[in-house]
C-alpha cells in the first residue's frame, strides 16, 4: 500500500502537467496526447480531464453571474440613446434644409464665375496666336509692296524672314501652307523681274553709251587742254573752249559712269546671288554683253562716209567699254579682269580693222585728220580707263601715211593744175608792187638791186612762187597729223622732211614728165623748167629753214649739205627735165636722120656734105644759140648726147642690114658728112665744153671710115690689140660687115672689068676678109 | 636703103611775132590747137609726109621766130626752102602791112625761085577783122602769088594752103626735072639729086 499510494501521487502530477500544457498550448497536442496513449492512462486522464472541466463550468456559471446585473443596466441606457438620436437627427435634418437653402445663390454665381473664367482664358490662347500670324502679314503685306516697288532685293530678304523665321511659328495654319507654296513662285517671279529690269537696263546702257562715251572723251579733251604739262609741248593748241560754252552740257559735272544708274545690275547681281543662280546670272550677262559688244563693234557701213559716223561709232564703242570697267570695279566679280582683257583685246582688233578698212576709202585730207583727232582722242580716253591701245597707235601711224598719201594726191592734183595753166615764160612784172609780191611769195638768193627797170623780168616762170608756196602749204598740211600725237621733235621732223622729199622726188616730178609728154611742151618749154627747177632747188634751203623753224629741230639738211641720203627734192625732177631735153632734141634730130637718102653705090661724092646733115648741123648750131637761158651744163649735157647720138646713128647707117652694098663713093659722102659734124663739135657749139669731149663721141665712126679710105690694113692688122693703134676703136666684127658691103658693090660695078690690079684688089679684099674672120673669132684679150 | 619718100619739100614759115605761125604748123602737123601763146626762140620744124597725086612727099617745114632778135637766126634758113608761106594776122593790121617787109626779106636771102604764098590766118575772128580778104588777095595779086585765108584755130583750109603750096613746088620740080633730063622712066631716085643742089646752102661750110 504505500507504493501503490506513491504511485497513485506520481500519476496525479503528470495529469496536471499534460493539463497545463493543453491549456498552455492552442494546438499541437498530438505529442501530449502521444504521452498519454503511450502510459495507457486515457481512461484516467479522461477522468481527470472531466474532473477539470467540471471545474471550469463552475467558474463560468460564477462570473456569468457577476456580470448580468451590469448587461441589464447597459441595455435600459442604450435605449435611452435611441431617442435620444432620434431627436438629433431630426434637428439636423432641419438645419440641412435650411443650408440647402441658403447656398443655392452662391453656388449658381460660382458656376457663373466658372463660366466666365474659361472664355477668359480662351480669349488669351487666341490673343497670343494671332500675334504669332501678324508678323507673317505684316511681312507679307511688306514683301508684296516691295515687289511693287521693285525693290526686289529687300523683298528677297522680307521672304527669307518670312520663310524661316515667322512662317514656322503659324506652321498649323492653313493659310501658311499657302504662303509657304507661294513662296518660291514669288522668288521666281522676283527673278524674272528683275532680270527684266536687267535687260531693260542692258538697253538702256545700249542707248547711252554713245553718250557716255562722248562725255568721256569730251572731259579728256578737257583734261588734255587744262594740263599744262601738255600745253607747253605744243605750240598750237587748239584754243581752249570759251568759258561759255562749259555749261553748255549739264551732265558735264558728271563723271561718264555718274550718268547710268547701274542700280538694277547690283540688284540683280544681289538677287542672284541669294538666289544662287549667281553663275547662271554672271553666265548671263557675259554673253548678253558679249553680243553687245558684238553689235556696238560692228561698224555701220558707210562709216566712211561722215566724220559723225565715226564719232558715233567711236563713242559707242568707249562707252561700252567705260560702262564695263565701271561694272568691272563695282559689280564685285560679276565679270572678272580676264574676261574683260579678253573682250577688249577682241574688240580692239575689231576696231583697228574696222577703222583701217573705212579710213582706206577716205581720200578726204581733213576728214583723215579729224578721225586721226578723234583717235588720239579716243586712245587718251582709253588709256585713263586701262586699257591698251597699242594697236591703235599702230593704226595712227598706218593712218599718217595714208593722210600723206592722201596729200599726195591732193598735191598731185594742185601741181597738175599749176603745170596745166603755166606758160612756162619768165615772170614779167611793171611794178615795184608785183615785184614785192613775188620776193615775198619765194625767196631769192639774190642781191636785190635798189634800182630796177620796169617792166622787170624774172628768169623763173610764175610756176617756181606757186610750187614753193604749195609746198609750204603741204608741209602745213603734213604737220596737222602730227598735232597732238605727242611725237618727238625729231620724229615729226623726220615724218615731214620724209613727206616733203616724197612730195617732191615723186609727185612733183610725176607731174612735171606728165608735162613733158604732151605733144605740144617744145624744147622752148623744157628749158624754162629746167630754169624753174634749179631756182627751186636752190630754194630747197629755205624750205629746209622753213621745217627748222616749224619743228624746232635743227636744220640737219643744210649742215649736211648735199651728202647721200639727203633729199633730193627738187633734183630729181630737174634731172628728168634735162633728160626730157636731151630726149627732145634726140627726137628732132631722129626726124633729121630719117630724112637721110644716101645713095649707097654713088660712084664720086658729091663734094659737099649730105643736106639732112647741113641741115641738121644748122638746126643744132641753131638751137643752142637761141637758147640763151639754157644753164651751161645742161646744154653741155644736150650737146654731149645729140653728138653721141648723131655718131651712133651714122654707124648703124652703115651697119644697117638693109643695105646690102656700099661704095667706096658712098664711104666717102658719108666721111664728108662726119667732116661736118667734127667741124660742129670742134666748133665750141656750147661754153665750157673741150674741143676733144665732143669730137670723142665720133672717134668710133672717124677710124672706120679712115681705115676704109686710106686702106691700111697692114698696120690695123699689125697693131691690132696695141695701145698705139690708129684704129683701136674698130673691131674685127664691123669691118668684116662694111668690107662684105663693098665686096658686094664690087662686084656689080666691076664685073667686065678685069684688069689685073683689079683681081690683085680683090685679092687682097679677100685676104682681109680671112684674117679679119680669123681676129673675130679669137677670144679678146688674147693678144 | 628703100627711101619712105619720093620728094623733100623744104617749107618756111615767116611773118610777124604772134600770127599764128607756130599754131598753123601746129594744125598741120598734129590738128591740134594749143590755146596758150609761146613765143617761138630761134627755130624749130615739123615733118609731115602727104600723098600727092600718086607720091609721097615728105614736108620738113621751118617754124621761124617773128621776134626781130632772131632775125639774123632765120634768114639763114630762106635759102633752103623751096617753099614760103607769109603769114599775117587778119585782126592785126601791122602784121599785115609787115608781108611787104618780109617779102624784101624773102628777095634778099631765099633762093629766086622759091615758091611763095600769102596766109591771112585768125580768119575765125570776123568780129576782129582789120584787114579785108580783098586787100588780102590784091596783094598777093601784086605779087603774083597765091593766097588765102585760114584759121589754126577753127582748122579752116590750113591743109589746103600746104597741099596748094606743095603741089606749085612739085610742079616746079618736075618741070625743071624734065628740062635737064629726059625721061628715061623710073628713075626716082636719081629724080630727087637736082633738086637737093640747092638746098645745100650750108655746104660752102665744109672744108670740102
Amino acid at each position: 500500500m504505500d507504493r501503490s499510494n506513491n504511485l497513485h501521487q506520481s500519476t496525479n502530477t503528470q495529469h496536471d502537467l499534460y493539463l497545463q500544457e493543453i491549456e498552455g498550448i492552442d494546438d499541437y497536442w498530438g505529442p501530449t496526447f502521444r504521452a498519454i496513449y503511450d502510459n495507457d492512462e486515457h481512461a484516467f486522464f479522461q477522468e481527470k480531464l472531466e474532473q477539470r472541466i467540471r471545474y471550469h463550468d463552475k467558474d463560468i456559471e460564477r462570473l456569468c453571474n457577476v456580470y448580468y446585473q451590469g448587461f441589464i443596466d447597459s441595455i435600459r441606457e442604450l435605449l435611452e440613446v435611441r431617442s435620444q438620436a432620434k431627436k438629433l437627427n431630426t434637428e439636423v435634418c432641419t438645419l440641412d434644409n435650411q443650408l440647402q437653402h441658403a447656398a443655392e445663390s452662391i453656388s449658381k454665381s460660382g458656376a457663373e464665375l466658372v463660366q466666365a473664367r474659361k472664355v477668359q482664358s480662351n480669349i488669351a490662347v487666341v490673343v497670343a496666336q494671332l500675334n504669332l500670324c501678324l508678323p507673317v502679314l505684316t511681312t507679307y503685306s511688306k514683301l508684296k509692296k516691295q515687289i511693287s516697288e521693285k525693290r526686289y532685293y529687300p523683298a528677297l530678304k522680307t521672304l527669307e524672314e518670312l520663310e524661316h523665321l515667322h512662317l514656322p511659328h503659324v506652321a498649323s495654319y492653313r493659310f501658311s501652307l499657302q504662303l509657304r507654296e507661294s513662296i518660291p513662285k514669288i522668288r521666281e517671279s522676283i527673278e524674272t523681274a528683275s532680270m527684266s529690269d536687267l535687260k531693260d537696263f542692258l538697253e538702256n546702257i545700249r542707248r547711252f553709251s554713245p553718250k557716255i562715251g562722248e562725255v568721256a572723251m569730251r572731259h579728256t579733251n578737257e583734261q588734255l587742254a587744262n594740263d599744262p604739262t601738255l600745253v607747253g609741248r605744243k605750240k598750237k593748241r587748239i584754243a581752249p573752249k570759251p568759258p561759255g560754252s562749259e555749261h553748255q552740257f549739264p551732265e558735264d559735272e558728271l563723271s561718264a559712269q555718274e550718268m547710268i544708274d547701274f542700280s538694277p545690275i547690283y540688284r540683280c547681281l544681289h538677287i542672284s546671288t541669294v538666289l544662287g543662280s549667281r553663275s547662271t546670272f554672271e553666265s548671263y550677262y557675259r554673253a548678253e554683253r558679249t553680243k553687245q559688244a558684238r553689235l556696238v563693234l560692228q561698224p555701220p557701213t558707210n562709216m566712211h562716209e561722215s566724220l559723225e559716223s565715226y564719232r558715233l561709232y567711236i563713242h559707242a564703242v568707249l562707252g561700252f567699254f567705260i560702262l564695263e570697267d565701271h561694272v568691272l570695279n563695282t559689280a564685285s566679280g560679276l565679270i572678272t579682269r580676264a574676261f574683260l582683257d579678253e573682250m577688249w583685246t577682241m574688240a580692239l582688233t575689231k576696231i583697228t580693222t574696222a577703222l583701217q578698212t573705212h579710213s582706206a576709202y577716205c581720200t578726204d585730207a581733213t576728214l583723215i585728220l579729224r578721225i586721226k583727232d578723234l583717235i588720239m582722242l579716243f586712245c587718251t580716253t582709253l588709256r585713263n580707263y586701262g586699257y591698251t591701245v597699242k594697236p591703235l597707235w599702230e593704226l595712227v601711224r598706218e593712218l599718217r601715211d595714208h593722210y600723206t598719201e592722201v596729200l599726195m594726191q591732193r598735191w598731185v592734183q594742185i601741181f597738175r593744175e599749176i603745170l596745166s595753166s603755166e606758160r612756162f615764160r619768165p615772170i614779167e612784172i611793171d611794178t615795184q608792187e608785183e615785184y614785192d609780191i613775188i620776193l615775198s611769195s619765194f625767196p631769192l638768193d639774190i642781191d636785190v638791186a635798189d634800182d630796177i627797170a620796169f617792166p622787170y623780168s624774172f628768169a623763173f616762170s610764175s610756176m617756181v612762187p606757186k610750187v614753193y608756196q604749195q609746198v609750204k602749204e603741204f608741209i602745213y598740211a603734213c604737220l596737222k597729223f602730227s598735232e597732238d600725237l605727242n611725237l618727238s621733235q625729231v620724229e615729226v621732223d623726220e615724218m615731214i622732211r620724209k613727206s616733203m622729199n616724197l612730195l617732191l622726188t615723186r609727185s612733183f616730178s610725176g607731174c612735171l614728165s606728165s608735162t613733158f609728154r604732151c605733144p605740144h611742151v617744145n624744147l622752148q618749154e623744157i628749158i624754162q623748167i629746167i630754169v624753174d627747177t634749179s631756182y627751186l632747188e636752190e630754194a630747197t634751203v629755205y624750205l629746209d629753214q622753213f621745217i627748222s623753224n616749224i619743228t624746232g629741230e635743227t636744220s640737219h639738211g643744210v649742215k649736211t649739205g648735199v651728202v647721200q641720203g639727203q633729199p633730193a627734192l627738187f633734183r630729181v625732177a630737174r634731172e628728168d627735165a634735162v633728160r626730157q631735153i636731151c630726149e627732145k632734141l634726140q627726137q628732132k634730130l631722129k626726124e633729121f636722120l630719117e630724112l637721110e637718102a644716101y645713095d649707097w653705090l654713088l660712084v664720086e661724092p658729091q663734094g659737099h656734105a649730105s643736106s639732112f646733115v647741113t641741115d641738121l648741123i644748122a638746126f643744132l648750131q641753131t638751137t643752142f644759140r637761141s637758147f640763151t637761158n639754157l644753164p651751161p651744163e645742161v646744154a653741155q649735157v644736150a650737146c654731149k648726147s645729140a653728138c653721141d647720138y648723131i655718131a651712133n646713128s651714122m654707124l648703124e647707117l652703115l651697119l644697117n642690114e638693109e643695105v646690102k652694098q656700099i661704095s667706096m663713093g658712098a664711104l666717102n659722102q658719108i666721111n664728108l658728112d662726119l667732116l661736118q659734124c667734127e667741124q660742129f663739135a670742134a666748133s665750141e657749139p656750147v661754153k665750157g665744153l673741150q674741143e676733144d669731149v665732143l669730137l670723142a663721141y665720133f672717134t668710133k665712126l672717124r677710124e672706120v671710115l679712115d681705115l676704109f679710105i686710106s686702106w691700111e690694113w697692114p698696120a690695123y692688122f699689125h697693131d691690132y690689140g696695141q695701145d698705139t693703134n690708129k684704129y683701136k676703136q674698130v673691131n674685127p666684127e664691123i669691118a668684116i660687115i662694111i668690107l662684105e658691103k663693098l665686096r658686094e658693090a664690087d662686084k656689080k660695078t666691076m664685073f667686065t672689068v678685069l684688069k689685073k690690079s683689079e683681081r690683085d684688089k680683090k685679092k687682097l679684099l679677100e685676104t682681109v676678109l680671112k684674117q679679119l674672120r680669123q681676129l673675130s673669132q679669137m677670144p679678146p684679150g688674147k693678144n | 636703103m628703100a627711101k619712105t619718100y619720093d620728094y623733100l619739100f623744104k617749107l618756111l614759115l615767116i611773118g610777124d611775132s604772134g600770127v599764128g605761125k607756130t599754131c598753123v604748123l601746129f594744125r598741120f602737123s598734129e590738128d591740134a590747137f594749143n590755146t596758150t601763146f609761146i613765143s617761138t626762140i630761134g627755130i624749130d620744124f615739123k615733118i609731115r609726109t602727104i600723098d600727092l597725086d600718086g607720091k609721097k612727099i615728105k614736108l620738113q617745114i621751118w617754124d621761124t621766130a617773128g621776134q626781130e632778135r632772131f632775125r639774123t637766126i632765120t634768114t639763114a634758113y630762106y635759102r633752103g626752102a623751096m617753099g614760103i608761106m607769109l603769114v599775117y594776122d587778119i585782126t592785126n593790121e601791122k602784121s599785115f602791112e609787115n608781108i611787104k617787109n618780109w617779102i624784101r626779106n624773102i628777095e634778099e636771102n631765099a633762093s629766086s625761085d622759091v615758091e611763095k604764098m600769102l596766109l591771112g590766118n585768125k580768119c575765125e575772128l570776123e568780129d576782129k577783122r582789120q584787114v579785108s580778104k580783098e586787100r588780102g588777095e590784091q596783094l598777093a595779086v601784086e605779087y603774083g602769088i597765091k593766097f588765102i585765108e585760114t584759121s589754126a584755130k577753127a582748122s579752116i583750109r590750113v591743109e589746103e594752103a600746104f597741099f596748094t603750096l606743095a603741089r606749085d613746088i612739085k610742079a616746079n620740080t618736075e618741070k625743071k626735072l624734065e628740062a635737064s633730063n629726059p625721061p628715061k622712066g623710073g628713075h626716082q631716085l636719081k629724080a630727087t639729086e637736082p633738086q637737093r643742089k640747092p638746098t645745100n646752102w650750108l655746104s660752102r661750110c665744109t672744108l670740102l
